[in-house]
């Protein structure tokens, strides 16, 4: 039994369950308590699978094909990584944030047993638990949703709500029809059926409907139009969760289930995912482009940087996994953290409508330089991390002779820079409105500092992050550790 | 045969009422219908024409029993998705309930009208 690869989901239910029993006034406490206490299990987890490989454990004592396996490979350890630094940093901005009335609702065990659901969704070798995980993660944010029901709210919940269930009934029945076909629900076991039957026209039916399934949740082209209609109406900081989070682990589903279960599908849909990803990217910046609120501009590129994630997995070569995998850290880093300023702007000058807004930079200086680092590296200026990111993604797919898009990449990178320098120069630079008050205290800008420090420190040091990259991608295509790790785990 | 084209039917009738219908009460309705569809079908995975429960009493033949036993597997994916969408049925009507004392009304269409 290795303690630490369920040290962090059960640290996060148990903190859950805690905040919610105690009394309200001792929530913030134990919140930020359990998920600093999370963010120390995940680095000791990622320590762990980077020396020693891939770490299991089977659930209950029952071995792989009877019982549900956690895995933690080089991929899932990174993830669980990001989830507890996302995590952690959100935290810190929601303990500041958070009305009297949100704590007694629950906000901190939402948050939570959010976390915890991304957390299995990373780890599971299960199908069936991924289904499981997806819809504790999406009760949770759900309830995240109305929590206080302010203004759009209960309307952007229903948008959010209708197209997510309905792809995890997608989900649920793609596995069961896997396991009709397979008789296994373990994402090994079923690989290696899945292979022995080769590419039947059944195998087909259940790629499609599972690639459907987590393109909905992904928010990739054409199904998409959920993500801009509901994440804007949300408070910032929960728009950062959910915008560094929720996609992210649609696109992890696509990539596990397409390397470790289903990999033969990939040479027939491999095209069509690069179409998609084409699609997602363009559809996405020129949203966002057309918007003049900033948290609905910034939410339009989640969708547009979706775009970018997915063309790793369409080209399928380690070098475009790799790409993928520095991709979604960097990305996720850089748009929780533009969210997190854009939260800060909504509290001090009651609106994030950029034609309102102007000359930040002069009446809160710190606050308009992480920013512009952050909004600098998403958009792939050197030498911050998106920099590397973007270069990697047209790189592998040079390499591949995918030249359409290598186009649309490119393109979309200086859409991207120009969204961002229009929400630069209305809100940030010019003449401002009112400085009510200078400067956003020290420690309201904590998170950002944070997730900012990470968007430099993996620019300056992208040598050995690619190198963790890489190994991921290179196990991901291999699989051999994966199973490996189940092997050694066995009870 | 016939229950999974029952499935399939009712699968139909549900996506028809999450997708075309404009009331939101009658979206959630066509949504519930949909997991009722997948669940049908997943219970039918495991269904063997006149089966046995699988519980093996003492004495029974191994072999005998494995060719006769339903598969147990979908029946516990079944309950559990049945629970799951026991609490997702309920957050959905509560907050259909939450949308028509807010805005007075369950119309989708006229929902997307008002800016979102």
């Amino acid at each position: 039994m290795n303690a630490f690869v369920v040290a962090p989901i059960l640290i996060l239910l148990a903190a859950g369950i805690v905040t919610q029993l105690a009394p309200v006034r001792w929530r913030r406490g134990i919140f930020v308590a359990g998920v600093t206490l999370h963010l120390v299990s995940a680095v000791f987890l990622f320590a762990q699978v980077e020396q020693s490989g891939p770490q299991a454990v089977h659930l209950g004592g029952w071995e792989a094909p009877l019982g549900i396996a956690l895995v933690a490979d080089l991929l899932a350890a990174v993830l669980v990584l990001l989830t507890a630094l996302l995590g952690f940093a959100v935290t810190l901005a929601l303990t500041r944030s958070s009305t009297h009335e949100d704590l007694r609702a629950g906000v901190p065990a939402l948050v939570c047993f959010l976390l915890a659901g991304v957390d299995a969704a990373f780890l599971t070798a299960d199908l069936f638990h991924l289904y499981v995980a997806f819809e504790i993660l999406l009760l949770a944010s759900f309830v995240l949703f109305v929590v206080g029901c302010d203004g759009e709210r209960p309307r952007a919940a229903a948008r959010y709500l209708l197209p997510a269930v309905l792809s995890s009934m997608l989900l649920l029945a793609g596995v069961g029809l896997l396991y009709g076909l397979t008789g296994t629900l373990s994402m090994t076991d079923a690989g290696a059926r899945i292979a022995a039957l080769g590419s039947t026209p059944a195998v087909g039916v259940v790629a499609a409907m599972l690639a459907v399934s987590f393109a909905l949740k992904a928010a990739a082209f054409p199904v998409f139009a959920w993500l801009p209609a509901s994440y804007p109406a949300v408070p910032s900081e929960l728009a950062a969760l959910f915008s560094g989070l929720l996609t992210k682990v649609g696109v992890y589903a696509l990539v596990r289930v397409f390397t470790l279960v289903l990999p033969g599908e990939l040479e027939w849909m491999g095209t069509l995912l690069l179409i998609v990803a084409g699609a997602t990217m363009v559809f996405g910046v020129l949203g966002a482009l057309a918007q003049w609120g900033m948290q609905r501009l910034l939410t339009f590129h989640v969708v547009s940087q979706v775009g970018y994630l997915l063309v790793g997995l369409g080209i399928g070569t380690v070098g475009a996994l790799a790409a993928t995998v520095y991709y979604l850290f960097h990305n996720s880093v850089a748009k929780t953290s533009l969210l997190l300023t854009t939260g800060q702007v909504r509290r001090r000058h009651g609106t994030d409508e950029l034609r309102n807004l102007g000359g930040i930079a002069r009446t809160d200086p710190w606050l308009a330089a992480f920013f512009l680092i952050a909004a600098l590296g998403l958009a792939g200026i050197p030498p911050l991390s998106g920099f590397w990111a973007k270069l990697l993604v047209l790189d592998s797919a040079a390499e591949a002779g995918s030249w359409a898009i290598l186009g649309v990449a490119a393109a979309v990178g200086v859409l991207t820079l120009l969204s961002m320098a229009k929400i630069w120069t209305t809100a940030f630079w010019g003449e401002g409105a009112e400085g009510r008050r200078a400067g956003t205290g020290l420690l309201a800008l904590l998170p950002t500092f944070l997730l900012v420090l990470v968007v430099v420190g993996l620019g300056l040091f992208a040598g050995p992050a690619l190198a963790i990259a890489e190994r991921a991608a290179a196990d991901l295509l291999d699989g051999t550790a994966y199973v490996d790790a189940l092997r050694r785990a066995a009870p | 045969m016939m229950m999974y084209a029952l499935a399939a039917v009712l699968l139909g009738v549900g996506l028809y009422g999450l997708l075309v219908k404009r009331h939101l009460l009658k979206k959630v309705l066509g949504l519930l219908i949909v997991e009722h569809a997948v669940n049908l079908f997943l219970i039918q995975l495991g269904y063997i024409d006149g089966g046995i429960a699988p519980i093996r009493t003492a004495g029974e033949e191994a072999a005998a029993f494995v060719g006769n036993a339903v598969d147990p597997l979908p029946q516990v994916l079944v309950l559990t998705s049945i629970v799951i969408g026991l609490g997702l049925a309920m957050l959905m009507v509560a907050l259909t309930l939450r949308i028509y004392q807010r805005y007075g009304s369950l119309d989708a269409d006229r929902m997307s009208e008002l800016k979102g």
